[in-house]
């Protein structure tokens, strides 16, 4: 299963908890975030659990996919 | 207020450890509204209006006081007596504060996120920043000859341990639900965070009544009515906690 969430916007630590509450529901994981401090917890909680995570900037966004 | 005043263990103060068991036991409460939805909703960029020249107020503010500072302006009041007029003096102060900042900003240091984040995910990077922080304030206390261990007789701290311990609970608290600590805040308020800039002029509100009502904890202890703002602050932050849930904003957008 498949998620996408966008977390733009929303201020620490909310994208990370909604991040990490989709990635017990769903295998596949794709979330925006528009601020570095989510995107570099969301990517480091990724990493600490051994999931593949790519991400890509576009005019100060950021699209993280996260695959367990 | 005893919240005002951040812990100081590198100090030898231990009271500091009563503090910071408060303040990450606040942290927790914060990380338990957080869990049941907490969100305050979600900001945006202003993207034209005079809004979009909001962000730079924080900057101009700054900048206003360092020249008012400088030129002992006439309408700034100078502490004549008290801890607030015994300061470095002013161009190391500024020196060190930009040192300070700088480093704030690049490691994107928060207090409250330090222990939030730890206990959210294990993640102990800006619990690392933290031991640096403590080994500095150490360091410069060890060769200053200013180290001295133990509760008693510690400048600007009380031994009223409840106190300490409610008073950070409640900046911990507050804290957590706001997205991040005094010193983040201030950080992101010079980045151009309208949001941040509020909180800043909140704190510097909240300091103001706090002296202006006698609130204000000093060595001797924390008076009756600071014993009130705190619980009164802990009582706020607690229904601001229960009040702002995705459920309810969301049907008030509905």
């Amino acid at each position: 299963m498949e998620k996408k969430l966008d977390l733009r916007g929303l201020s620490c630590p909310i994208p990370l908890i909604k991040a990490r509450d989709a990635l017990t529901e769903a295998a596949v994981v794709t979330v925006v975030v528009d601020e570095p401090t989510p995107r570099e917890n969301i990517i480091k909680f990724a990493k600490s659990q051994n999931y593949r995570v790519d991400c890509t900037a576009s005019g100060g966004e950021y699209t993280i996919v996260i695959r367990k | 207020m005893s919240a005002a005043r951040h812990p100081a263990p590198g100090g030898g103060d231990l009271n500091g450890i009563t503090g910071l068991a408060g303040f990450a036991a606040g942290i927790g409460g914060g990380i338990v509204f957080l869990r049941n939805g907490f969100n305050l909703g979600r900001s945006s960029a202003y993207k034209g209006g005079a809004g979009r020249f909001s962000g730079y107020l924080a900057v101009a503010a700054a900048i206003a006081l360092v020249i008012g500072v400088a030129t002992n302006a006439a309408w700034l009041n100078f502490s004549a007596k008290g801890p607030g007029s015994q300061h470095a003096p002013v161009f190391f102060s500024l020196t060190a504060g930009i040192v300070a900042g700088a480093l704030a900003w690049r490691t994107r240091m928060c207090l409250s996120g330090g222990i939030r984040d730890f206990l959210l995910v294990r993640d102990t990077y800006l619990l690392k920043v933290y031991a640096v922080i403590f080994a500095a304030a150490l360091a410069g206390n060890l060769a200053f000859g200013t180290f001295k261990l133990g509760f008693a007789g510690q400048p600007l701290a009380h031994t009223m341990h409840l106190w300490n311990f409610l008073g950070l609970f409640l900046t911990g608290l507050a804290a957590t639900l706001a997205g991040g600590c005094p010193l983040r805040q201030l950080i992101q308020s010079g980045e151009g965070n309208t949001d941040a800039m509020f909180t800043v002029l909140g704190m510097l509100a909240g300091a103001g009544i706090s002296h202006g009502l006698n609130a204000a904890a000093s060595a001797a202890g924390v008076t009756a009515a600071g014993q009130i703002a705190v619980v009164a602050g802990i009582v706020m932050a607690t229904m601001i906690g229960l009040a702002f849930r995705e459920t309810i904003i969301a049907q008030a957008e509905a």
